[in-house]
């Protein structure tokens, strides 16, 4: 615990002294862009209060993004949902759903050959609700999560092609999420025994949250239109009783509006 | 350049490697399936926490009978065996379509108990009582007294089909006093019980507390959560009303009997209710079987505990003689009749 909380320390101050610089570089005209895409995802999940084994499945993701990047920042929200259904070896089934809303702020703070190196942090709302329909409501699963991650992008770019790599890690969580033997069912009474009964700070080492986003960004098929290519994972995993971890993997093409 | 690789190629074969992040599944075979049974229950039954049945020595007594060799049947009757003896009809196990309830096989080994059918009630109401679709069956004596019978909560059944349950309350408006009978009623949606009942309130009531188990040992449970009786309905029910049960009302019907347990105008009349009344999880073994089991306890509004009680225990208790069984003479119903003359 005191590990986490130094190494949050340390990634606070060097988030405050990158957003204290502002150079003359800083003021070129920034760019804008909006991209919508759609993909293929993979998700893996096991739940050991409910299985020992791993459910998996695919689903089509859908992702809006807006973009504001200039030489020495990159600024994001980004919007993705999925809704992949997960079975397990025996086939039971298990519905999904997830929606991630991220907003990120990177700053430059290094430039190498055709590379630059960017940190900042990102904030992170997440729904995420399961169902089991051949098993009842009281299977039912939710989390609702609100964090602070701390996050930096390397970029390389070479004859107008780009290429990012993007890592994230959660910092700080505030969780609202149905813990074991709960269920979304026993909270219908009212939101304030939701509250009550499954909300509460998560961070390192008992919650892990991570991620990582590679993209490809050919140069401009026109003057506003192009589109990009990326790549996500993340993995998250709670510390209860019984282990709770979520892998998904996902590849998706945008199209992206530039102006 | 090459460190920069070596990040970017190891992330990616993690995320490629699913088991590396989730750890090992457990194999399919008797042994796992019989030690995740186990471990199923230590972790996660609450009703071995109310119960004077040790699990630890139920499973030094049948580990030793599992082995790589043992069938399909012998570990079905290892299972049945181990569980019944917490004669709790919310834990029971599923194979595919195959449904193992060793606690409710035990009590219906000769038909439904406490409950002699149709037939039986047509006889002391005098003519065969009105139905609507399986659901409701209900009539008036000639007594001036009004019958219901509520044959379940299960969701198969729509909001509009329970909603049926206004029309049976103006049909028998005028009568002097009600009986509800829940003597085969095997519970449901508690949402739909707790609508019907409301039809009886007057005021706000809490009718039950529940604790969610959050660690293995017997204290580890969350606090206290309320559920409460709200009046429903544009008028209410205010008459005298004897609520029929017995060992085969459980899970919802359990719920029901403790919302109407806190109108000053319902008495409880009949044998006691089936034990089991906080819904199961589903837990899934390695070899696919499903394991159905509770994790929390429900108490009464004096936070008395419900589970592992024997069941609820009516204010009048009657049951039906081996004798007035084998004439179809349904002497609950009889008895609740008398006691509204």
């Amino acid at each position: 615990m005191k590990k986490s909380l130094c190494i949050i320390l340390f990634w606070s101050l060097v988030l405050i002294q990158i957003m204290g610089q502002t150079t003359p570089e800083m003021l070129a005209k920034p760019t804008h862009s909006i991209s919508l895409g759609l993909g293929l995802s993979h998700t893996a999940l096991k739940t050991e209060v409910i299985s020992p084994l791993i459910f998996s499945g695919t689903g089509i993701p859908f992702s809006l993004a807006y973009r504001r990047e200039s030489v020495k920042s990159k600024q994001y929200v980004q919007l993705l949902y999925q809704s992949p259904t997960l079975h397990s070896p025996f086939d039971l089934r298990m519905n999904a759903l997830d929606a991630f809303l991220l907003y990120g702020y990177l700053r430059k703070v290094k430039s190498f050959n055709k590379m630059n190196l960017f940190v900042g942090g990102e904030v992170q709302v997440m729904g995420s609700f399961r169902q089991m329909p051949q098993v009842g409501s009281n299977n039912d699963q939710g989390i609702i999560l609100t964090g602070l991650n701390l996050s930096s992008i390397l970029t390389y770019s070479l004859n107008a092609h780009t290429i990012e790599a993007q890592v994230s890690i959660a910092a700080l969580s505030y969780n609202l999420r149905t813990k074991d033997n709960n269920k979304i069912g026993a909270f219908e009474e009212s939101f304030s025994e939701l509250v009550r009964f499954g909300a509460y700070f998560e961070t390192l080492p008992n919650y892990l949250n991570m991620s990582l986003r590679m993209g490809y960004i050919p140069p401009l098929k026109s003057k506003h239109f192009r589109w990009r290519l990326d790549y996500w994972g993340n993995f998250q995993r709670f510390k209860q009783r019984q282990y709770m971890g979520v892998l998904q993997n996902q590849i998706s093409t945008s199209l992206t509006y530039q102006f | 350049m090459k460190k920069i690789l070596y990040v970017i190629s190891t992330t990616l074969f993690f995320n490629s490697c699913t088991k590396a992040f989730l750890g090992d599944e457990p194999e399919n075979n008797p042994e796992t399936t019989f030690e995740s049974f186990y471990k199923q229950i230590n972790e996660n039954y609450s009703g071995k926490d109310v119960r004077p049945i040790s699990w630890d020595s139920l499973y030094k007594v049948y580990r030793p009978k599992v082995t790589a060799q043992t069938t399909k049947s012998q570990l079905t009757d290892i299972f049945k065996n181990m569980i019944v003896l917490y004669e709790d009809l919310h834990l029971n196990f599923k194979i595919g379509n195959e449904f193992y309830s060793p606690s409710l096989e035990r009590i219906t080994a000769n038909g439904i108990p406490d409950y002699l059918g149709e037939t039986a009630l047509e006889k002391v109401l005098g003519k065969k009582p009105k139905s609507y679709k399986d659901l409701f069956y209900y009539e008036k004596t000639s007594n001036n007294v009004g019958y219901v019978n509520i044959k379940t909560f299960e969701n198969r059944f729509s909001q509009a089909d329970y909603a049926f349950f206004d029309n049976i309350l103006e049909e028998l408006k005028d009568t002097k006093a009600l009986i509800i009978d829940i003597r085969r009623n095997d519970g449901g949606n508690e949402n739909y019980a707790v609508k019907i009942a409301g039809r009886f309130a007057t005021t706000e009531q809490v009718y039950k507390y529940t604790r969610v188990k959050t660690g293995i040992s017997k204290t580890d449970y969350s606090d206290f959560n309320s559920f409460t009786l709200k009046p429903n309905g544009v008028w209410q029910i205010t008459k005298p009303i004897v609520l029929l049960t017995g060992r085969y009302t459980y899970s919802t019907a359990i719920n029901f009997t403790m919302m109407m347990r806190t109108l000053p105008n319902v008495t409880t009349l009949g044998n006691n209710t089936g034990d089991g009344v906080v819904g199961f999880t589903t837990r899934e073994l390695p070899n696919g079987w499903l394991l159905r089991c509770p994790s929390g306890l429900a108490y009464l509004p004096d936070k008395t505990v419900v589970e592992g009680s024997g069941g609820l225990k009516p204010k009048i208790v009657t049951t039906i003689s081996e004798e007035q069984k084998k004439n179809g003479q349904d002497a609950i119903l009889e008895k609740a009749l008398d006691l509204l003359k």
